[in-house]
């Protein structure tokens, strides 16, 4: 029998893969751009407010706000500043986009080991209460707090996309910005929400899953890797294709070492990557369009 | 809209753009972080205080409680590392050209958990010789790299504090680095001291003639462990380890002699970084070894191991290396009374007055909440094995240097109890002698050690 233990890791890291396959999905929706840099945005939100807290002795709640509002410049800074303007000149390509989010990843990673140092930090807890027996399996405050902030993001986003004008907006923008200029939509301002959505995501994610085991300046390009093969197999076709995605891989990346060992796990990952690219590109959600 | 082509080309541009920037960061990490530092005399002369005993004839003499003897010279004050107040004690300003030391310290890598916390103190010895008229009468320098515990970097590395002119060299490395640097030293003939390194292959053939260890190596840990299986009455171990370099070169002369005394029914291991445990621990679980012990680099790894096993295997002993006694910060990631109970070989035992002497030297440099560690008291003993060396010596000559080093007999560290010494010679180039600059000691309820472990404590002099 499968230790009980094992299916609350899975939940943890299914959680956190699923947020940030979810900024993916926001930014690809509101944007039609794959920003790579959503890893880097959640490393910075918990490096940065442990190193508040720690460091400079901030108070919880303040170092939070200042690590949020950091990751949300570095968000609509990349649009404004960087993507937007890279599109502009090469003529709407991807590739030239893509070569600078690739440079901003490793931007953003230098600059988080100068500022908050190149040493793991522990991250910081965001409320502490007695942690749950459930039969032979413990739940800490963290894991519950990761997993019900997510599902609360999930729902928020979904109601957010279907209920709200901009919302709405994002998914015209994304297919097609030119004709929803033509429209008359405020394609620059919907873009940037798409951004600015996303890396509080990002944050958010970042900040809920650093207390498990700590988070070090590096920890960006991984993050950023392990979102999108979530984003990969979930599909693009629902806002909830992002979870599903996230819950498969951390099955894989759970299961794998405990019946194949540890050595196993990153040949597994890769074998599910290919399978999906291969077999099933548009992953397991796809979106239904009339014809 | 959202197709394959698109997740395909985007997927490949970003693995092809983050291949090549990878290997770029790097660099551009390497050249960032390596930027050399430099403390001189010329830095720390401003804090020259009072000198409770003077300088003459450009070689230092400092009150010594204790007294290391050099070959079968007994020199009272060569001693700074014997029990001098160093914040008392003061100098003539040191002049002429500097002794150059060169530190590879692992600032970035694996390693940086713990090689950063001795580089300190490294910088702060430096500046107490200096403060203290240097080293016969010379000021003292200090140039840093960085091999990021990265075997490939590290001759690179050494070579390039060599052409810095190094004249000694400092190791705050990882022991399976370190080896590969190795036949550069040989070829350079440059003491070379590994400060916490606690692999003996640093310190024996080949191309061993110039590096040294002060720490008591894997082999005196597997004594201690086995010692302390045997008082417990443990048969089966499980094995939980990270998968950085550092660990495979531990575990590599570990195991071999954990085998003789227990059976190891489950070896298992993570990446550093790892997220989540659950799934190794789960395996170790279902072996049911009579107690575990983690080898790891310390840090966020070893506190999620400790973390998971308290969990899933709350009854079973638990054990690990010396890490994480060393680690102060780290204790603040363990869940509540996760450490509590967990056994770690400790090299700083309180009751020893030098011990307690380096920690009132230190604490006013440190923030409230530091504690010292082991790395600090052997960082602070390489510098003071050093000055004892060149003073022995006369100068910076490679050869007088050398015979210098190796004749350095009975040497009181500022770590271990206080009748362990550190003795070398042309044959011995890993200096404890006997068990007794190590301890177990045991974490209490609210994460942090606690006392000597009841059940085994390594005898003095075996």
């Amino acid at each position: 029998m499968i230790e009980p233990q094992l299916w609350v890791s899975v939940f943890e890291i299914g959680s956190f893969f699923s947020l940030i396959a979810l900024a993916y999905l926001l930014i690809l929706e509101g944007a039609g751009f794959f920003n790579f840099a959503i890893g880097p945005y959640a490393m910075v939100a918990g490096l940065g407010t442990s190193w508040l807290v720690i460091e400079k002795k901030f108070s919880l709640i303040p170092a939070v706000s200042i690590a949020v509002a950091i990751v949300l410049v570095l968000a609509a800074a990349t649009e404004v500043v960087i993507i937007r303007r890279i599109r502009k000149r090469s003529g709407g390509g991807d590739l030239p986009a893509l070569v600078a989010v690739a440079a901003v990843v490793f931007a953003i990673e230098q600059a988080a080991g100068l500022s908050f140092g190149r040493r793991p930090l522990p991250g910081q807890r965001l409320a502490t209460f007695h942690r749950f027996d459930i039969g032979s399996a413990i739940v800490q405050p963290t894991s519950i707090i990761l997993v019900g902030t997510t599902l609360a993001l999930f729902v928020l986003v979904t109601l957010w996309i279907k209920t709200t004008a901009t919302g709405r907006s994002l998914r015209a923008v994304g297919d097609n910005s030119g004709a929803a200029q033509l429209l008359g939509l405020p394609v620059g301002r919907i873009r940037l929400v798409a951004f600015l959505v996303a890396g509080f995501i990002a944050a958010a994610a970042g900040l809920l899953f650093a207390p498990k085991a700590g988070v070090s300046f590096d920890r960006g390009l991984r993050w950023t890797v392990s979102g999108f093969l979530a984003l990969v197999i979930g599909g693009t076709g629902s806002t909830w294709a992002p979870l599903l995605g996230g819950f498969v891989l951390a099955a894989t990346q759970v299961f794998v070492p405990y019946y194949l060992g540890g050595a196993a796990t990153d040949y597994a990952t890769l074998v599910l990557a290919l399978v999906f690219f291969a077999f099933r590109p548009q992953g397991m959600f796809t979106r239904r369009v009339r014809t | 809209m959202h197709s394959f082509r698109r997740i395909t080309a985007a997927t490949l541009s970003f693995v092809f753009i983050t291949a090549s920037c990878g290997s770029d960061s790097k660099s551009s990490t390497s050249s960032t972080s390596d930027k050399t530092t430099v403390t001189t005399a010329s830095t720390s002369s401003s804090t020259v205080t009072t000198a409770s005993t003077t300088s003459s004839g450009g070689s230092t003499a400092s009150t010594a409680s204790t007294t290391a003897t050099i070959g079968t010279t007994a020199t009272t004050g060569t001693t700074a590392a014997s029990g001098t107040t160093p914040a008392a004690s003061g100098g003539s300003t040191p002049t002429g050209s500097p002794i150059v030391i060169g530190l590879d310290e692992d600032s970035t890598g694996p390693g940086a958990s713990y090689s950063t916390i001795a580089g300190k103190t490294i910088r702060d010895a430096i500046d107490e010789v200096n403060t203290k008229g240097g080293i016969l009468g010379r000021p003292v320098k200090l140039i840093v790299e960085n091999d990021e515990s990265d075997p490939t970097k590290t001759p690179s590395v050494i070579r390039k504090l060599l052409d810095g002119g190094a004249q000694v060299l400092i190791l705050q490395s990882a022991g399976a680095a370190i080896v590969q640097g190795k036949p550069v030293i040989q070829e350079a003939k440059t003491i070379a001291i590994a400060p916490t390194s606690i692999s003996q292959t640093v310190a024996l053939a080949p191309d061993a003639d110039y590096t040294y260890i002060l720490a008591n190596p894997i082999s005196d840990f597997i004594k201690v462990y086995c010692g302390a299986f045997k008082a417990a009455g443990i048969k089966t171990l499980g094995l939980l380890s990270d998968a950085s370099a550092v660990i495979d070169g531990v575990n590599k002369l570990l195991l071999p002699g954990l085998t003789q005394c227990v059976k190891v029914v489950a070896n298992e291991k993570a990446p550093v970084d790892t997220s989540d445990l659950n799934a190794q621990v789960a395996r170790v679980k279902d072996a049911k070894p009579d107690a575990v012990l983690v080898s790891s680099v310390g840090g966020n790894f070893e506190v999620l191991a400790q973390n998971t096993l308290f969990e899933q295997m709350p009854d079973v002993t638990r054990f690990s290396l010396a890490s994480i006694g060393n680690q102060p910060d780290s204790w603040k990631l363990a869940n509540p009374g996760a450490l509590q109970g967990l056994i770690y070989m400790a090299s700083i035992n309180p009751s020893n007055p030098r011990t307690q002497e380096l920690q009132s030297f230190l604490k006013p440099k440190r923030d409230g909440n530091w504690q010292l560690t082991a790395y600090d008291a052997q960082a602070y003993d390489t510098i003071q094995l050093i000055k004892l060396a060149i003073e022995k010596a006369g100068s910076t000559d490679k050869d007088a240097l050398l015979k210098a080093m190796n004749s350095i007999s009975g040497y009181k560290p500022h770590f271990g109890q206080e009748a362990f010494t550190l003795s070398y010679s042309a044959d011995k180039h890993v200096g404890t002698d006997g068990l007794c600059g190590l301890s177990l000691v045991q974490f209490g309820s609210n994460n942090t050690p606690d006392k000597p472990w009841a059940t085994y404590q390594p005898p003095c002099g075996s």
